[in-house]
């Protein structure tokens, strides 16, 4: 190491140490403790962005998930509307009703209001897709029967709850771990619905949604009519029975712009009544909403600022639950993808209403939920409609072998009268993860588009084969690692991940329920 | 041994294992930089300590930021330059920490030692 040099006392005494070696062991403390406080720092910093409440409920699901195709992203976001604390307990009975405008603390269970899957690529425009929560489906996880979307959750949060109860479980525990299985059941219940992956969730409850829309008031929303929702109080006879079910918001806005506060914001969200198209516009509502935070976020810096991002976070860190297995600081990193028009919302058709057993419910067709999900979010449609669709069931198409994207080439012949389509697909199919490999013209001209495959390269090409509804065929002309794709006159380009701005919207053509709310400012909603 | 040698040598094998054998700083990087700092401290001389102790958490931080930048790059870049760098500075608070209480106690064991020869 260093060398000391040092001068001895007259008299023989200690030796002192020379100025320059005082001064070099000064400035190596004075660096070992700077970098030993900034490790201090940054780590406090990740604990306490991670100190969000952590939640195992998407193992089940993941044992089951549908393959990726490229390095994007699902997070189902969910909006749980109930009148109990994280422990349990009822909130305030005022707080329920004055501030919240959510009736009483006794009315409501445990229903996810708010289905919203948000799809983030590897690069491309961000989409998000609610599901309507009175959407009649197959339910996983909970009793294994047709319920609402929304009451995935109750049912299998009441079918745990009553194992841990005889198990002697009970109090805060009790909750807690009961919620996870509604969790668990809501997952699982999306993911079979659309047969996506969820990678990751978040749930927020009202308590949540109105402490985020305390800390970020005034915020600015955008209605193309004035609304006026009265509140109608709930009667009941002295029994007990219902006679009027309440309702109401007590929201009055007019038409344009409005700066809402917490409990404005949250009758914003939650309104039903008094609206054309009932609660297919209160899912209209919730997209606009997130939109115009997100906006006020992009707006103040917030999702850029990491600091910021952190202050909101320990707000609301109490009320929110996410997956154990989310880093912040990746999300924290993808944020800034979120913002400036980059994210689109959509909501998931119906086909008809319908009343079943007592219950207003929308009846959906579960297999085009999933081709159009899948040409959303830049994925092979299934070829055909899986058969359970007409039954109404949602069984999941198998989703195939893992496919090693990155290590696979894809050389792109173009055989379609299209202009520049090899190119075109080449990048697209770079953008779903694989290797690009040559871009060249046909010699020939196939009416079908054919997909050949050199050694350890057939689930790719399996895969890509789905993309053009084509068969894969083992080819000893294909180099090892290769995929030859020669694009037919049949060639039409399918939506990409990823795709640059050639495709803004791959949901103009899909049909969907009501227009798109695009974020990047402030929507305007009915 | 001249105690650069298990100081920084220790560190860069463990830093350069892990991202070869396991894709990323693991548990051999954090063990080899407190062997390093410890070893470091036994076969340096007295006038010596005082930069084990002060470049212990340099080395640690030092060896970690070159050996995954230049094993990940990629992921530095842009928004990944704040979010990946904050992450890993917090990975390497604890071995730093170790790495100079290593350190620590290899001093305190040898002035024990001395103290003993000394009196024996």
């Amino acid at each position: 190491m260093a060398e000391q040099r040092s001068t001895r006392r007259p008299g023989g005494g200690r030796p002192r140490t020379a100025p320059l070696v005082v001064a070099g062991r000064t400035a190596a403390l004075g660096v070992s403790l700077t970098v030993l406080a900034a490790g201090g720092f940054a780590w406090y910093t990740v604990n306490d962005l991670n100190g969000v409440t952590r939640s195992h409920a998407l193992d089940e699901a993941k044992k089951n998930a549908p393959k990726h195709l490229d390095k994007s992203i699902n997070i189902l976001l969910i909006g749980l509307d109930s009148r109990k604390d994280m422990d349990g307990n009822d909130l305030p009975k005022e707080f329920v009703q004055d501030e919240l405008h959510a009736g009483s603390s006794e009315i409501g269970g445990y229903n996810t209001n708010s289905l919203i899957v948000l799809h983030i690529p590897p690069s491309g425009k961000v989409q998000a897709v609610s599901v309507p929560r009175d959407d009649w489906v197959q339910t996983y996880g909970a009793d294994g029967k047709m319920h609402k979307v929304k009451e995935a959750y109750g049912y299998a949060k009441d079918a745990a709850e009553q194992k841990l109860r005889a198990k002697g479980v009970k109090g805060a525990d009790l909750e807690h771990q009961s919620r996870e299985a509604g969790r668990s059941a809501t997952i699982q219940t999306v993911q079979k619905l659309l047969d996506v992956p969820i990678d990751h969730f978040a749930e927020v409850n009202l308590l949540g949604f109105y402490d985020i829309a305390k800390a970020l008031e005034p915020i600015t929303v955008c209605l193309n009519k004035p609304v006026n929702d009265p509140i109608v109080s709930r009667v009941t006879d002295s029994k007990g029975n219902v006679v009027r079910p309440g309702g109401g918001t007590g929201l009055q806005l007019p038409a344009g712009e409005s700066q809402l506060n917490a409990a404005q914001a949250l009758s914003f969200v939650r309104q039903r009544h008094n609206l054309t198209n009932g609660d297919l516009d209160r899912t209209h509502r919730q997209q606009a909403f997130i939109a115009s935070v997100e906006y006020k976020l992009k707006q103040q810096g917030v999702l850029d600022d990491l600091g910021k991002l952190q202050a909101l976070l320990d707000v609301v860190k109490k009320d929110v639950v996410i997956d154990d297995d989310w880093k912040l600081l990746d999300f924290a990193q993808q944020a800034p993808n979120l913002t400036g028009g980059n994210v689109e919302f959509n909501t998931l058709p119906i086909d008809k209403f319908a009343t079943i057993g007592g219950q207003e419910v929308n009846q959906v067709d579960p297999a085009k939920l999933r081709r159009i999900v899948k040409q959303l979010f830049g994925q092979a449609p299934d070829p055909a409609p899986a058969p359970a669709a007409t039954t109404g069931t949602t069984g999941t198409p198998d989703p195939g072998p893992a496919v090693d994207a990155a290590n696979t080439t894809v050389d792109v012949q173009n055989g379609s009268p299209v202009t520049g389509a090899a190119g075109e697909e080449s990048k697209a199919l770079a953008a779903l993860g694989y290797r690009a490999g040559k871009v060249t013209t046909a010699d020939t001209r196939p009416r079908t588009t054919t997909v050949k495959y050199g050694a350890g390269a057939k689930d790719a090409a399996q895969q890509l084969a789905a993309r053009y509804g084509a068969t894969a065929a083992a080819s000893t002309a294909v180099a090892a690692g290769h995929v030859q794709i020669v694009l037919g006159a049949d060639y039409t380009a399918p939506p990409a991940a990823g795709a640059p701005a050639a495709d803004p919207s791959p949901a103009v053509t899909l049909q969907m329920q009501g227009p798109p709310v695009k974020a990047g400012g402030v929507p305007c909603v009915d | 041994m001249p105690a650069v040698l298990p100081a920084l040598g220790l560190p860069v094998f463990g830093a350069l294992a892990d991202e070869l054998f396991g894709g990323g700083l693991g548990w051999l990087y954090p063990t080899c930089a407190v062997l390093g700092a410890a070893m470091a401290a036994l076969v340096a001389t007295r006038r010596g300590w005082w930069w084990i102790v002060t470049g212990a958490p340099v080395v640690t931080f030092t060896v970690a930021c070159v050996v995954d930048y230049l094993a990940h790059g990629d992921s530095y870049q842009g928004a990944g330059l704040a979010t990946q760098g904050l992450q890993l500075i917090a990975a390497q608070f604890w071995p730093m920490v170790a790495a100079v209480g290593a350190v620590l106690l290899a001093v305190a064991f040898r002035n024990h030692r001395a103290r003993r020869s000394q009196h024996g």
